[in-house]
């Protein structure tokens, strides 16, 4: 039997201290991949935002995600006045060349951006940040079934990828 | 509100062998990436850390202290609609008082008016009340008007222009008849 949830976080404990500084680096990385010039900015913030609500926060991390990646993308929204549409700022490659450079090695980061913007961004939450269906639907705000179909055919491209001829793929 | 991941705990067996399927799909280890690629936090790393989520929880607990002192100005539009509504207030007020005035006034008036009218009407009533009780009266002493040796014809009850006239009689001079001391004018004699 589970306990019950506490109401409010002690932001004060070593608890937190642990976590945030798991997350921080994640989020700032998952800030820069949406291009964002201020990254770490735009995390405290998020932080910021999270200790600020009184009312409870069911998924603290996906909050902190969805909230990273809403302001890296009001951070760009400027940008609209140049003809970028969003999906193509989305998780560019060349807007961000060191997103990923410290946790992805080069191979696997061609296998990325060889994907979609969209089935990658749920690719990426799903695999690399390590979080739930559930929290992916949450930060994106989509049904999590979208979110399944999304892995799914990012799953199928990587596997077209891998054997374009449509054979069995020996890993081995 | 647990930092301790409840959903991914209860993330279902398909859920973790497509994470993993998906891991190796990518060429990545199965493990979680942050723990395996970032480096052992060093001791300064983990005070900078600290220092910092306080310093982040010090900054949302003085906006939280700002939003709550920023509450109770949500009553200014309250205030500012009473003191914009005082002068409204007086102005309908003395309209109101000026119209009640004005109609006590016309009241009074109308009133007045009433008053004279009926006086007026009571005034007919008593004359038209004199007037009838002395008709008789004057068609009883006309009659003995017009039969007089001196009356005229013309001066009778008969005669409209005369009607309701009291006719005294006129005393007409005594003929002489010695005219001898008359003679006319145009006499050739």
């Amino acid at each position: 039997m589970q306990a019950a949830a506490p109401l409010q976080v002690d932001f004060e404990s070593a608890e937190f201290h642990a976590a945030f500084a798991s997350l921080y680096p994640r989020l700032v990385n998952y800030a820069r991949r949406y291009g964002a010039a201020f990254p770490e900015d735009i995390t405290q913030e998020a932080f910021v935002i999270l200790m600020q609500r009184e009312t409870r926060v069911e998924h603290p991390v996906a909050f902190l995600y969805g909230t990273v990646r809403t302001l890296a993308l009001t951070e760009r929204r400027p940008m609209k006045n140049q003809n970028l549409s969003l999906e193509a700022i989305l998780l560019d490659p060349g807007l961000s060349p060191e997103a990923d450079d410290h946790l992805l090695s080069r191979e696997v980061r061609e296998r990325m951006r060889a994907l979609s913007p969209t089935f990658r961004e749920a690719l990426w939450l799903f695999v690399v940040e390590g979080l739930s269906i559930k929290e992916i639907a949450e930060i994106i705000d989509i049904p999590e079934a979208t979110v399944k179909t999304r892995i799914f055919r990012a799953k199928a491209q990587l596997r077209q990828q891998l054997n374009p001829s449509g054979g069995v793929h020996v890993m081995a | 509100m647990s930092w301790h991941d409840t959903t991914r705990i209860d993330e279902s067996l398909e859920d973790r062998a497509l994470r993993a399927e998906l891991q190796t799909l990518l060429g990545l280890r199965p493990e979680r990436p942050e723990q395996s690629c970032s480096a052992a936090p060093t001791a300064e790393s983990i005070n900078d850390t600290t220092a910092l989520a306080q310093s982040l929880y010090r900054e949302a607990m003085r906006r939280r202290r700002t939003a709550a002192k920023a509450k109770p100005m949500v009553k200014r539009p309250l205030f500012l609609l009473v003191a914009a509504a005082i002068p409204v207030f007086f102005t309908v007020t003395a309209i109101g008082a000026w119209g009640v005035k004005q109609k006590r006034r016309a009241d009074a008036l109308a009133a007045r008016a009433l008053e004279l009218e009926t006086r007026q009407n009571r005034i007919d009533a008593a004359r038209e009340g004199v007037r009838n009780r002395e008709e008789p009266l004057i068609q009883a002493a006309e009659p003995n008007q017009i039969n007089s040796p001196g009356s005229r014809p013309d001066r009778g009850p008969n005669n409209q222009n005369n009607a309701g006239e009291l006719i005294k009689p006129e005393e007409r001079p005594r003929r002489l008849d010695n005219q001898a001391d008359q003679h006319r004018v145009n006499d050739k004699r």
